[in-house]
């Protein structure tokens, strides 16, 4: 099983020409949807795409009617990838805050970042890969002794 | 391929102002722009229409990016430390 960071998910959104490492993430959304492989995430992952593609809106890169279809087709492969039972997605509880509190200063991170180390770490067994492309969260995932698959490097 | 169709509206003196104020703001370039997104979020309020196909979503994606340098990723950081 992978643990994928919302750093390499949103990729699944862009072509490799525009984003570095677009078409590992393709590959493996859509392996995913066929039930070739499984992936497990924090459900803040959730939050955190669709904040990210509305900070484009924020930006006027994208229209607000963008951000609806875009969101439309992001629910929906979220719920495919659910249903198919190849997606877990761990809730957020006031346990997860509090035991993130450890991580926030042993590693500097933000809230978000703690969420997703300590989500993959309460799953370190099940885990093969922790696929992300934010380094912030890499070295704290490094240093915690996670096996790292960035999509962007080679 | 996308078929474009003229669809014609009577509107007051307000809502066409509100067009151009809209214009100004540099969010949409047309008064089509703004007739096609108002329509869409009306689809999307009132559950209407399906999700577009993934490939529509990242040549939205495409067009977008060109005017930045950012990537999603990126603004997954940037999310994280505002």
């Amino acid at each position: 099983m992978k643990y994928i960071d919302t750093s390499a998910f949103v990729k699944y959104y862009r072509y490799e020409a525009d984003e570095k490492g677009a078409i590992k993430i393709i590959k493996l959304v859509e392996d995913a949807k066929k039930g070739k492989t499984a992936l497990i995430s924090s459900f803040l992952l959730i939050g955190e795409c669709v904040s990210a593609f509305d900070k484009w809106v924020r930006y006027k890169l994208i229209v607000p009617a963008d951000l609806n279809d875009i969101i439309k087709r992001f629910m929906l492969d979220i719920q495919e990838l659910s249903n198919s039972g190849t997606l877990i997605l761990e809730p957020v509880s006031t346990a997860t805050i509090a035991n993130c509190l450890d991580l926030i200063t042993k590693h500097h991170l933000s809230i978000n970042d703690a969420i997703h180390l300590y989500s993959a770490l309460s799953n370190k067994s099940l885990i093969n890969q922790f696929v992300c492309s934010d380094e912030i969260l890499i070295k704290a995932a490094e240093k915690e002794f996670l096996p790292i698959a960035n999509p962007e490097k080679k | 391929m996308i078929n474009i169709v003229t669809l014609t509206a009577d509107v007051t003196d307000g809502i066409k102002k509100m067009t151009q104020e809209l214009i100004k703001t540099g969010m949409y370039k047309s008064q089509s722009e703004i007739v096609r997104d108002a329509i869409r979020q009306l689809a999307y309020k009132y559950n209407i229409g399906t999700a577009p196909p993934i490939d529509e979503v990242r040549k939205t994606f495409s067009k977008a990016g060109k005017k930045t340098r950012k990537t999603l990723a990126q603004t997954v950081r940037e999310i994280r430390d505002d």
